[in-house]
């Protein structure tokens, strides 16, 4: 990974409006060089709208943006030089080739001939495409598709890749190789904006994470912090029997304790903070001579923190 | 940049088979389809055959002096009648197998005419039978009142008065049938218009997952654009070339001496019809598919308009609003190749060569103008 010190990206109060409907409220952030930086929030967060101005294909009605120092708009090629893109949607030529469809993108970037070839051999190689590469797009399964849509955006060796929740529609397989990917190029240098309604791909991937809905910035920081940031810090589920209210009145006297539940013959309880609370369930369990079936404990998701502070799932 | 973008738009036109078949294999089929339709007609020039007809006479001299005159018409180097002459039975049998388009019985007391079917064979059938008795009985009344001018009367009869003279414009052999290829040529060239919309669509960030990613590269929007307005130029006119060749060598279309001024004119439609797509793909924001079934629809509509499908509505417009197909594009393509088929003289073909590219200039101007924004409000 690269040094974290230098911002390549930085937002500062953005605003997008669609006629009422504000898309992005005051947005506000900076990315630095070599992280892998995760934009995380339901669909119509204004994920994508964020990335299309970053881009400078839509216009926005307040704010600056700057990429690698430099004030972005659609004339600044040289910048441009050193994005890369992959959309949501796949964005390929059905009429050309997989290695042609790969030359094409990387062309618009490199001039060169002989380097162009070399990146895209290597494009090929990267994506694992290599038996495909006189495929055109419409015999390709839709998880080798979204690796040429990856292909075609990484293949002039950007130092900022954009990626618009590329394992949409992504068999888990393919999933898998695409994430492995992003994080080899994250190794490679390069400093990766991801974007994602799917909390479990953004915790595995990013870096840092921006959590976003309706516009507007939720909390933003590494996932550890985010989940700080909560009161939940482990929730344990036993399947019991018999459980009565002074047995539950127990439960909460137990340390770090603060919610408990039994419904459904399933005891809940929620700590926040502390360590070897699992251990103190069961000797209590024990000690009463309860019997029980399966337990199993949960550490908080993004999702809980989503839940938390908005007060909704984020597959809401 | 501008040769890249230039090899891989060339490719995605060539490789796009709904393309390829509109302006390679559809002009293809349809002139051998006319071909095949007129036949005889064209390859010959015959535009009329005898009329077969079947003659039944009871030996009276009244039927032996319309035998005459039957013998004279179905007797000359292009004649109008095939006569059979015959009895009455096989007579029937000739019209019942439709050898026959009429039997005409010449007997002492008239001459009918009967017909199975109402059409212009039997038309001229018709009219023959009255003409000859309408000569009979003027001539039958002349010798009886007035004997000694008879033969005034019979000359006078023979001689063909011709009020009109006739002019060619065209001083080298005219092709009647030529003209429906012409039209066939001008519809094709007119048919470059989806390809200039699939350019635009393909270059803007607000139409196309593709236009997004085009447009957030470094390569300018304007070589990209004409990286493609140039490869779809050059990719129709070579097919353009290549069904001319089709046309000329294996149907043995008679395109006279015009050929060159063929290829000139189908140039300049395609440059036309390229910027017209180019204009449209830049107005508003529709999908591709949206943009595509406007642009058929205006196509068809300016064709239709322009007389390619129906040749009495160029004449309708031109005599109740003559301005609407001055400014069609599809008519001037038309009128392009409509001159090449009638005149001579070139004038009025070039003056259609400039109007189409004057408008090519006032189109791509057009899409400029649409274009020139580089960020979108919405995507």
């Amino acid at each position: 990974m690269a040094d974290n010190n230098k911002t390549v990206v930085k937002v500062e109060n953005l605003v997008k409006r669609y006629k009422d409907l504000i898309a992005v409220d005051h947005l506000s952030f900076s990315i630095n060089e070599g992280e892998i930086f995760g934009l995380l929030g339901p669909n119509g967060s204004g994920k994508t709208t964020t990335i299309n101005c970053i881009l400078s294909l839509l216009t926005f009605n307040k704010g600056n943006i700057e990429i690698f120092g430099k004030p972005m708009n659609a004339d600044s090629y040289d910048i441009k030089k050193n994005i890369g893109i992959i959309m949501q949607n796949v964005a390929v030529y059905n009429e050309l080739t997989v290695r042609e469809n790969i030359d094409y993108f990387c062309g618009l970037y490199i001039k060169d001939k002989k380097e162009r070839k070399k990146l895209v051999d290597e494009a090929i190689r990267f994506t694992g495409l290599e038996d495909f590469e006189k495929f055109y797009p419409k015999k390709l399964s839709g998880g080798l598709l979204r690796r040429l849509n990856i292909a075609c955006g990484i293949a002039h060796k950007p130092k900022l890749i954009i990626l618009d929740e590329p394992t949409v529609a992504v068999d888990p397989q393919s999933r898998n190789k695409i994430l492995e990917g992003i994080e080899e190029l994250n190794r490679q240098g390069a400093t990766i904006i991801y974007t994602s309604h799917y909390m479990e791909e953004v915790e595995q991937l990013c870096t840092r994470i921006m959590i976003m809905d309706k516009g507007k910035v939720i909390a933003t920081g590494t996932k550890e912090e985010l989940k700080k940031m909560i009161k939940n810090t482990e929730t344990i589920t036993v399947e019991i029997l018999d459980f009565d209210k002074s047995n539950i009145a127990d439960i909460r006297q137990l340390p770090h304790v603060y919610e408990v539940k039994y419904d459904g013959q399933k005891l809940i309880v929620y700590f926040s903070g502390g360590k070897h609370n699992l251990i103190r369930v069961m000797d209590y369990l024990q000690k009463n001579d309860f019997s029980f079936g399966r337990v199993y404990t949960e550490l908080p998701t993004l999702n809980d923190v989503f839940l938390e502070i908005t007060g909704k799932k984020l597959r809401d | 940049m501008f040769l890249h973008n230039l090899k891989y738009a060339c490719l995605q036109i060539i490789r796009d088979k709904t393309e390829i078949f509109w302006i390679l294999a559809f002009p293809i089929i349809l002139s051998t389809l006319f071909k095949a339709a007129f036949g005889n007609l064209y390859t010959s020039g015959e535009l009329f055959s005898s009329i077969p007809v079947a003659i039944v006479t009871d030996s009276s001299a009244e039927s032996e002096t319309f035998l005459e005159v039957a013998d004279s018409l179905s007797s000359s180097d292009d004649p109008l009648l095939k006569v059979t002459k015959t009895e009455n039975n096989d007579a029937q049998k000739l019209l019942d197998n439709a050898d026959v388009d009429g039997i005409i019985y010449a007997t002492k007391d008239d001459v009918t005419l009967t017909v199975k079917e109402n059409d212009i064979n039997q038309s001229i059938l018709k009219s023959v039978t009255d003409s000859y008795l309408v000569n009979k009985k003027v001539i039958e009344d002349i010798a009886a009142s007035d004997p000694q001018n008879i033969q005034k009367v019979v000359d006078s009869m023979s001689e063909e008065i011709t009020y009109n003279n006739e002019i060619n414009l065209s001083h080298g052999e005219r092709d009647f049938f030529v003209q429906y290829f012409y039209n066939l040529i001008a519809m094709v060239c007119v048919f470059a218009c989806s390809s200039g919309v699939v350019i635009v669509v393909r270059n803007q960030g607000n139409l196309s997952a593709i236009g997004a990613r085009v447009s957030a590269s470094p390569t300018g929007k304007f070589i990209k654009l004409f990286a493609g307005f140039v490869a779809s130029v050059i990719i129709n006119t070579v097919i353009m070339m290549i069904v001319l060749a089709y046309m000329i060598l294996a149907l043995k279309i008679n395109f006279g001496d015009n050929i060159p001024a063929v290829l000139l004119g189908a140039f300049a439609g395609i440059v036309m019809g390229t910027s017209m797509g180019i204009f449209i793909g830049s107005i508003g924001n529709m999908k591709e598919n949206v943009k595509n079934a406007i642009t058929t629809a205006l196509i068809l509509f300016c064709c239709v308009l322009s007389g390619l499908m129906a040749d009495n509505i160029p004449r309708m417009i031109q005599k109740n609003c003559p301005i609407v197909n001055r400014l069609n594009p599809v008519a001037i393509v038309s009128d392009c190749f409509y001159t090449l088929s009638v005149y001579d003289t070139y004038e009025r073909f070039y003056m259609n060569i400039a109007k189409l590219l004057i408008l090519s200039v006032v189109f791509m101007a057009g899409s400029f103008m649409f274009l020139r924004r580089k960020k979108y409000a919405s995507i």
